[in-house]
């Protein structure tokens, strides 16, 4: 099914979940194109982005959306491996539901999206320090200790 | 479009106390006398850090807090959470554990839609209907405690099936409940479905059509409300929804009205799928096998999964990253509610502020679930 997304853009890797959802890596700069692609050609019609989120892996961030075509009945994600520093495209001019899911990845992993309406911390206050879902931070609350001091 | 002076413009906080924000979401609504301009919902005030709690502890211990992510529904994401394990770990639930889960699940579907039912129509200055329908959501909640050991908080499920048997004297309870449910539900409709201060205030107000659904990523009623026939039960059936007859109620009008219907019908489907699985329970109450043998202290799985469930409030999944260490590496909910709120601002704009609540309500909005 995904031969022709493979021709049009470049694919880094691919990977599989469980249960046959197949996973595309691209490049942040194709993602744009690529979603907008997924979305609109009627050989797939990815009309909803069921959620954004990240993992912290291997000294990255890895960006994934998840799609979903109705019509079909099919699911993909389309995943980008981005450095700590670098900052993403936002896609809230394709999927409008992608404002709030950017918004907790800059709260809670600390990732900027250029071009967000409103990028500001959703979850936690505005005063909160660190990005909690980030392996490098460290909790700092008492009762730990009793758990050895690991997080 | 007429454009309004800064200072006709008046900004007012509705919430975070609030008992119409259904928990604690802050609206800033910007109104131009009584009509809507604008609302900037701001969640986060029932944050409790699930998606890191997740990382510090074994599957096992993480599995009380996943039912406090929808209070109201906890079998559905105990459910979720489970059946990513199990598919990572290639564990199949025994016939009888996934009856179980069915019945249980979709008496937990009833309660959900019982308690939005009255909190609607309280949103809209009726009380009566609050307490009808907590007659009868009391009943199965009664049922669940007797069931489970809990009444909302149930804990029930674990690895490969459910933690305790059902017995006979339960399920001449459920029969008994859903042979005279039809009597409530019919009750329901009696009281509120003719009323003419409900229709005026629910029929045509907050349109979603099916772009703005799509758009915004909206699931279960709401869509369905809109002309969208999506039911994860029919699409992709999980558990044994493949050998239950049961309809997926559609309707096509758009507004918090027809999202009102969809829900009393669904509860009505609901009902017909307790039947069913009530039927094949009391003939194979005598099979043992009602969950799996292997420990779930020491579980190691690996790989990652996507595991989804129609829950009340739509689609629910629960995202699993599993690096082979007893910890799980990272998991992610991805909640219906979520989505619903951010469509407020759409739905409400140009309506009264009256209306607001109306709206709102009418989204089946529950906040633990939006801020996870």
């Amino acid at each position: 099914m995904f031969e022709n997304l493979k021709n049009k853009f470049e694919i880094l890797r691919e990977s599989e979940y469980q249960q046959d959802i197949h996973s595309f890596y691209i490049k942040k700069e194709d993602i744009l194109n690529v979603l907008s692609y997924l979305k609109n050609s009627p050989s797939y019609l990815f009309e909803r982005l069921d959620c954004i989120y990240t993992v912290d892996i291997n000294n990255s961030f890895e960006v994934i959306y998840v799609l979903q075509s109705d019509k079909y009945n099919t699911k993909c994600t389309i995943n980008c491996n981005i450095s700590y520093e670098e900052e993403m495209p936002s896609v809230t001019s394709i999927y409008s539901s992608a404002n709030f899911d950017e918004r907790e990845i800059f709260d809670l992993f600390g990732v900027k999206f250029n071009n967000h309406p409103n990028l500001k911390r959703i979850l936690l206050p505005e005063s909160f320090e660190g990005h909690p879902l980030r392996k490098s931070y460290k909790m700092q609350d008492e009762r730990l200790r009793w758990n050895n001091g690991s997080n | 479009m007429e454009v309004i002076s800064q200072d006709r413009i008046l900004d007012i906080n509705i919430g975070p106390q609030h008992p119409s924000t259904h928990g604690v979401l802050r609206m800033v609504v910007s109104l131009c006398g009584e009509t809507i301009i604008n609302i900037n919902p701001i969640i986060g005030y029932l944050h409790r850090g699930l998606e890191k709690m997740a990382e510090n502890r074994t599957y096992l211990q993480y599995l009380p807090i996943v039912d406090r992510i929808d209070y109201l529904s906890g079998f559905f994401c105990s459910y979720a959470y489970l059946n990513g394990i199990e598919k990572l770990l290639n564990i199949t639930p025994s016939e009888k554990a996934k009856y179980i889960r069915t019945i249980t699940m979709e008496m937990n579907r009833i309660t959900s839609h019982l308690l939005w039912l009255g909190c609607f129509l309280m949103d809209l200055g009726a009380s009566s209907p609050f307490f009808y329908a907590f007659i009868e959501r009391e009943k199965i909640i009664d049922i669940l405690e007797d069931l489970t050991g809990s009444r909302m908080m149930y804990n029930y499920y674990t690895l490969g099936g459910v933690k305790r048997d059902i017995d006979i004297d339960i399920l001449n309870r459920i029969k008994e409940f859903s042979d005279h449910f039809e009597t409530a539900l019919k009750e329901y409709e009696d009281l509120i479905e003719g009323n003419p201060i409900f229709l005026s205030r629910t029929k045509n107000i907050g349109l979603i059509n099916k772009e703005t659904a799509n758009q915004y990523s909206i699931t279960g009623a709401n869509l369905r409300a809109s002309g969208i026939k999506k039911d994860l039960r029919k699409d992709s059936p999980y558990l044994i929804y493949n050998n239950i007859d049961f309809e997926v109620p559609v309707l096509n009008n758009e507004d918090s009205f027809s999202r009102f219907v969809i829900r009393i019908k669904e509860m009505r489907e609901s009902k017909k799928i307790i039947l069913q699985c009530y039927n094949w329970l009391i003939n194979h109450i005598k099979d043992e096998e009602i969950k799996s043998n292997i420990n779930f202290m020491h579980i190691k799985p690996e790989g990652k999964v996507i595991s989804e469930v129609e829950s009340p409030r739509g689609l629910l999944q629960c995202i699993i990253h599993a690096d082979g260490t007893k910890k799980p590496y990272r998991i992610k909910w991805r909640t219906p509610s979520f989505y619903s709120v951010q469509l407020i601002n759409n739905l409400a704009k140009n309506y009264k502020l009256p209306d607001l609540m109306s709206i709102f309500g009418s989204l089946d909005v529950i906040m633990p679930e939006v801020d996870r």
